[in-house]
């Protein structure tokens, strides 16, 4: 159970505003939100890189704000692949196990099992560099996975591949999540993919969470015109709720929604 | 153009005419067995012409006798040298068809028949400036050609007076100055301080490149401003300014003198004096080559649970080590040059620029002249080798497939 509360910071152009989130084990959520709504700068933070300036973040109850990066534990996928170009493909997968000093027998054994799930023995020899974007994102998500993360978190890792590719890494992160119970947050722009995808879904705007659930729910009771827009939904059909004016479509980051979490406690 | 017979022969009766013209003037530039060979030099000419000029445009006609013409003025109106004269336009006349040849042709008619003295140093460069343009000559325009065809010509220029040294001794004159005690201690000297200042530069010089490539504070950019002050104050300042701080008579010097560790005059002051001047190339460089390592890439490392010391030397170092291997070479190249600051505070352990100088004041320059062409030797075979080792890294970044800039 990852539990993000109350989280805010404000790092350059992006800020985060009270944002907060209850992910359980084993759950899929997936973050949508338009480009520079601070989807990004939420996964960072919930990664380490940046220090918030309000709010904790709770992983089985255990405060982690305070800890950094490495001490987390917490995968990362990044858009760009971001292997490292002078390991191989091996080398990169294996990295993190090296890194926490994994005797070599048990990472080997890691590492074979996860080149096996991943269908990535025939990718093995090839410089890293001369892997195409889908492989090379497979080769990132092996990474990530190598470590065992309490979380995963993938930050647009669909939006940088081609039609065909998004689709085949999209259907092998549904099974990779079925077979491995992976508690994963995936961050989008893409509502296809949010929809093939999450289990939950969190909208995100303008620095905060504006409407969270699952799609159903969502698709039912859009908080105001911008999740409806987001979702694809016919805008007629929903009811524009007072302080909610249209004005949230022509100015994203104004939304003064509060934040409701229709999944409610637990 | 196509010749007719009967024009081939008006133009070998014109040719004997002018010959027998010659023969009869009141006092005969050429013996008459001379004149002859000559006749039938310009007969293979003319044939050579004929044949090869057979297919071209006209203008091309107008320029092999302008190429005859300065040959004629050039060899042997100029130098009077009739056997060379026959050689060089019977060369030229066979290698008129092919333009490559033509133009190696002419780099040789102007370094061993106009600047005879420097033919070799002059003749090599010219050579393969040519081949260079030659080579690119199908990809680039006019324009970029003349650019790097000017700007290489210009760039031998200054680089000459080093060209023609390195061929001025004989390779016994180098050797037997070689074996002197004191040339070869100088070397040894100069190879051992220089890396040592390159090392002691590397050792503080990395982690302060690496945490101005990642860090962003208030006053960075007086920080990097003043990282490359070494370059731009004068040798003899610098030396009269660590003379002050740890010359024999300062408090520091003497201090740490009586603590018997002598620094003017010993090779502490001489790696002391390289440091110095050495630190900006190697900061700047390295600085520049961790910038192009994707912080992603860090973030990707700490995330899998490396420290940052461990991402460091994990990631960052590796990636960055081209660049800091270029920025090495530079500062090494920069310490071992050094001269004025060394000779003012360090002079005592001889480096070898000091060597070359007092060589110099005692006996002129031709004592001195062996040992530069040493020194030179010496360090052009090291950085040379430094630039191959450097491409022998493996760890060019590129940009994977399939990525889109962000």
């Amino acid at each position: 159970m990852i539990e993000v509360q109350h989280l805010g910071c404000r790092f350059g152009d992006f800020a985060l505003d009270d944002v907060s989130l209850r992910i359980g084990k084993g759950e899929y959520w997936v973050l949508l939100g338009p480009s520079g709504c601070g989807k990004s700068v939420l996964l960072q933070t919930i990664a380490g890189f940046f220090p918030p300036a309000t709010g904790r973040i709770l992983v089985d109850a255990r405060d982690i704000t305070a800890l950094s990066p490495e001490q987390r534990n917490i995968g990362l996928v990044f858009q760009q692949a971001a292997l490292f170009p002078h390991l191989s493909v091996r080398g990169n997968i294996e990295y993190g196990l090296r890194a926490r000093r994994v005797p070599e027998a048990e990472a080997r054994r890691t590492v074979d099992e996860l080149i096996d799930r991943l269908g990535l023995a025939a990718v093995l020899p090839r410089p890293v560099a001369t892997l195409s974007g889908g492989e090379a994102q497979r080769v990132a998500i092996a990474r990530a996975l190598a470590v065992r993360p309490v979380l995963l978190l993938l930050d647009e890792p669909l939006s940088a591949l081609d039609h065909n590719a998004r689709l085949e890494l999209q259907a092998e992160l549904a099974r990779l999540h079925k077979e491995l119970d992976l508690t994963t947050l995936h961050v989008t722009h893409s509502r296809d993919e949010a929809a093939a995808l999450g289990d939950f879904l969190a909208v995100m705007l303008g620095g905060h969470v504006v409407q969270s659930g699952t799609l159903a729910q969502l698709r039912e009771k859009p908080r105001c015109p911008f999740v409806a827009r987001f979702l694809g939904l016919d805008l007629s059909a929903t009811i524009l709720r007072p302080p909610c004016a249209a004005t949230c479509l022509d100015q994203p980051g104004c939304c003064p929604c509060e934040t409701v979490d229709e999944k409610g406690e637990g | 153009m196509k010749l007719a017979t009967k024009q081939i022969g008006i133009a070998i009766l014109a040719l004997a005419a002018i010959h027998v013209g010659l023969g009869l003037l009141p006092e005969p530039p050429f013996t008459i067995a001379m004149n002859l060979v000559l006749f039938f030099t310009n007969l293979f000419v003319f044939h050579a012409a004929a044949a090869t000029l057979a297919k071209r445009p006209a203008h091309t006609v107008g320029l092999f006798l302008v190429g005859y013409f300065v040959l004629f003025l050039l060899v042997l109106v100029l130098l009077g040298k009739t056997p060379l004269f026959i050689l060089l336009v019977v060369a030229y006349a066979s290698l008129f068809a092919s333009p490559v040849l033509l133009g190696f042709f002419a780099i040789f008619v102007l370094s061993f028949v106009l600047l005879q003295p420097y033919a070799f140093e002059t003749f090599i460069p010219l050579a393969l400036i040519y081949s260079t343009l030659w080579r690119v000559r199908r990809v680039t325009s006019r324009f970029v050609r003349l650019c790097l065809g000017g700007g290489l010509v210009a760039f031998g220029i200054v680089l000459f007076p080093l060209i023609h040294l390195a061929t001025e001794d004989s390779v016994q004159t180098l050797w037997r100055t070689f074996i002197r005690p004191e040339v070869r201690e100088a070397l040894w000297m100069s190879l051992l301080s220089s890396t040592l200042a390159t090392l002691v530069v590397g050792l503080w010089g990395i982690p302060l490149a690496y945490a101005l490539a990642r860090v962003d504070f208030p006053g960075k950019r007086w920080v990097e401003s003043l990282v490359d002050v070494p370059i731009l104050v004068p040798q003899s300042v610098a030396g009269v300014a660590l003379i002050v701080l740890l010359g024999p008579g300062s408090i520091l010097g003497g201090a740490l003198e009586s603590l018997h560790l002598p620094i003017s005059g010993s090779l502490i002051g001489v790696v002391i004096a390289q440091v110095f001047v050495a630190s900006p190339f190697l900061i700047k460089t390295t600085m520049t080559a961790f910038e192009a390592v994707p912080l992603r890439l860090e973030l990707a490392s700490r995330s899998l649970g490396a420290s940052p010391a461990a991402t460091f030397w994990r990631i960052s170092l590796p990636l960055a080590s081209r660049g800091i291997l270029v920025g090495a070479t530079l500062a090494w190249a920069r310490a071992i040059s050094e001269f004025g600051c060394i000779v003012l505070f360090a002079s005592s352990p001889v480096t070898a620029p000091v060597l070359v100088h007092t060589e110099f004041l005692r006996a002129g320059v031709s004592e001195s002249r062996p040992i530069a062409v040493l020194l030179l030797v010496i360090c052009l075979w090291v950085f040379v080798m430094l630039q191959f080792g450097q491409t022998l890294m493996p760890f060019a970044l590129r940009r994977p497939r399939g990525e889109r800039r962000s």
